[in-house]
């Protein structure tokens, strides 16, 4: 085979992991260091994004599992560019293909958010503007980005629709959002985001709001999107059970750090984080036997602004020692593609 | 769904239960416009004392209106609801007063459940105040008595709602709930709004309560694996209608029902080797002009013919005990 002497190798969940050095640089397609992004408070400094780092290919997956306060969508929003007052970007680096965010002028960002790097959020009904129909939405995004005719907006805009599997676009393109259900206000956001061929889309909670049958309908049309257009995707949900069948890689934040990565299938197959152990316990499963008491994280997420000492899950941590109350843990590669983040790590990796 | 033999150890039973909104709000509006919105359209079914019946459906499928109208905050148009073998639907004044301290309803969102204007310790007292059950001497060490059972220090008597985390307030809700020591509690998604890491909590604390205390529970849920964790039997809603009503187990491992099933296939599973979801497609329709014959049937992958547009399916009871509607099973009735 051809792609064996390319160094790609299929992995058996269908995904193709690139090894060829050169082909990783030219496939990154965002590169974050050290990201540090703060809100300052009346109430005190919340350390929304602590220090993280991390990276998206082109064509895949990444998963950013977190629960509420745990820095995700701050994470998304520093990448648009989107952090305002009173939160600011602290320190660390941005690199979208090698080219600098944080240094590019608001009016440079105007031109990236939406073109290159899309978003969409998780409710839809406060994302649309209530005043416009769908096709003007849609035709303000082409008219930002693109330099098309009135007709041309109207069919591209059609085509979007078709696109994203809205039913009877045409008469859709005349609809208010009010006018649609849950699930179409989310195809019109997905057709919004991609009319302008992103290489980046970040979506925040897509399917949140939405009934599973609805969600399993989006999830699919992502799916089929990120292999027509060869989009990195980034995905930002609460819900483990989303980001194992959507994902390529996860990465998993607690309250404002990274506390691992891994590619989807060592995630849940080898959890290695307390964390992230404590998380997959604690949900309730369908194929699993029904079980007397679900395996629950004692106590709450900490306010951001009052951290614990040492590591930020110390606190919940049926594995904590001395060091962990004190000591903040670093975050390590311990394989490859697998970063972790904890003291105890060397005692669950054997 | 027919399983109208009384007295057999329901606690709560529900007959030929319907509810219609008007489409439209204000009178004038209704005057012009007489629709009417099916939330519950003709649904039947009992809870045996002491279990867990799980009532799942995706949003506009009744499964709340169905709650609220077994709590009596709201009157059914048509059907009973039968409490220990009594119909509440006509009651009123004092009775429904009583028929509030027997029954009562853990709410989604315990943000805005519970009063912003109040502490904790004020929240569960109104309803001990309200039915006179403790006198002033004995209510500080009731109250501290009802916080301890829901995980809560005494500290949190004197907190706001906005002072304390979603599952404390969810806490909080469930002890305002169970402070008139009722039999039957409604749980209308009660960890929906909660992080994942604390719905393991609320729902162990549920069912420890449900063992201490003898409840009853209709536990209203979207999520399918968190009904499947709590119930004993699961009824399964769609526009209306109750579709299927099985033994969890039944359910989980042999669903009969097409929705039941398609249901259960889109759920994502948390393993990356599950396989992809099966997609539904199409929408829920309006229940303002429901589809005619079987609801479901114009999403339904195992249609069998004119039969599914042009009769509304019966309950047919399967051997193992579960119901279904659908004309699938039309020759396999007991």
């Amino acid at each position: 085979m051809r792609s064996e002497s390319l160094g790609i190798s299929t992995e058996s969940s269908g995904s193709i992991v690139f090894q060829w050095e050169d082909m990783v640089e030219d496939s990154r397609l965002l590169e974050i260091r050290n990201l540090v992004t703060r809100f300052y408070t009346e109430e005190g400094v919340v350390r929304a994004v602590d220090g993280n780092s991390l990276h998206l290919d082109a064509g895949e997956t990444l998963g950013i599992v977190g629960e509420s306060g745990s820095g995700k969508t701050v994470t998304a929003l520093s990448i648009m560019g989107l952090i305002e007052n009173p939160g600011l970007i602290e320190s660390g680096s941005i690199l979208f293909r090698g080219d600098e965010l944080l240094e590019k002028t608001q009016q440079e960002m105007l031109e990236i958010r939406g073109k290159e790097i899309a978003m969409v959020f998780q409710d839809p009904m406060n994302s649309l503007n209530p005043t416009l129909t769908v096709g003007d939405q849609i035709a303000r995004v082409l008219h930002f980005h693109t330099s098309l005719s009135r007709r041309e907006k109207k069919r591209r805009a059609i085509e979007l629709l078709r696109q994203v599997e809205m039913p009877e676009p045409e008469k859709r393109l005349g609809n208010y959002p009010h006018q649609l259900s849950g699930g179409m206000r989310q195809r019109v956001l997905i057709a919004m985001a991609i009319s302008c061929n992103p290489t980046v889309v970040i979506l925040d909670e897509p399917t949140t709001a939405l009934d599973v049958t609805i969600e399993a309908q989006i999830f699919e049309l992502v799916d089929k999107l990120k292999a027509q257009f060869d989009m990195g995707i980034i995905l930002i949900t609460h819900d483990l059970a989303v980001v194992a069948n959507s994902c390529d890689r996860v990465i998993v934040m607690y309250a404002g750090r990274i506390v691992e990565e891994a590619p989807v299938i060592d995630l849940y197959e080898n959890p290695l984080h307390p964390y992230t152990r404590g998380l997959l316990n604690s949900i309730p499963q369908l194929d699993k036997e029904k079980q007397e008491r679900l395996p629950s994280i004692p106590g709450e997420v900490p306010e951001l602004i009052t951290l614990p000492e040492g590591c930020n899950f110390s606190p919940r941590c049926k594995y904590a020692v001395e060091k962990c109350m004190h000591d903040d843990p670093p975050i390590i590669k311990i394989a490859p593609g697998r970063r972790l983040a904890c003291w105890k790590a060397g005692e669950f990796i054997e | 769904m027919s399983s109208l033999n009384s007295n057999d150890g329901s606690l709560v039973e529900v007959i030929g239960l319907k509810k219609y909104f008007p489409a439209r709000g204000d009178w004038f509006a209704q005057m012009l416009d007489r629709r009417q919105i099916k939330a519950v359209d003709g649904i039947s079914f009992s809870v045996p004392t002491g279990t867990t019946l799980g009532l799942v459906g995706e949003s506009g499928s009744g499964k709340t209106t169905t709650g609220r109208l077994i709590a009596r905050l709201t009157k059914p148009t048509a059907g009973q609801v039968r409490y220990k073998s009594k119909d509440i639907a006509p009651v009123s004044g004092r009775q429904l007063k009583g028929l509030r301290r027997s029954v009562q309803m853990i709410f989604q969102d315990p943000s805005s459940s519970l009063n912003r204007r109040k502490t904790a310790g004020q929240i569960v007292k109104e309803p001990l105040r309200i039915h006179e059950l403790v006198s002033k001497q004995a209510m500080e060490s009731r109250l501290v008595e009802l916080m301890e059972m829901v995980g809560l220090s005494h500290h949190f008597l004197n907190r706001y709602p906005h002072e304390m985390s979603g599952g404390q307030r969810q806490r909080v809700g469930i002890a305002r709930a169970l402070a008139v020591e009722p039999e039957f509690v409604i749980c209308d998604e009660p960890v929906t709004a909660l992080d994942v890491s604390i719905q393991a909590q609320i729902l162990n604390l549920l069912m420890d309560l449900q063992d201490q205390l003898d409840l009853t529970y209709l536990f209203i849920a979207h999520d399918l694996s968190v009904v499947k964790h709590v119930s004993d039997r699961v009824a399964v809603m769609y526009l209306g209608k109750i579709v299927e009503i099985a033994d969890t187990d039944a359910l989980f491992s042999d669903p009969k029902h097409p929705y039941s099933r398609a249901l259960l296939g889109a759920i994502p599973r948390p393993d990356p080797r599950a396989g992809k979801r099966m997609v539904l497609h199409g929408e829920v329709p309006s229940p303002i002009n429901p589809p005619s014959g079987c609801r479901f049937h114009p999403r339904c992958p195992e249609q069998i013919g004119e039969i599914c547009w042009q009769k509304e399916p019966d309950g047919i009871t399967l051997p193992n005990g579960t119901s279904v509607a659908c004309h699938l099973y039309a020759d396999e009735g007991r």
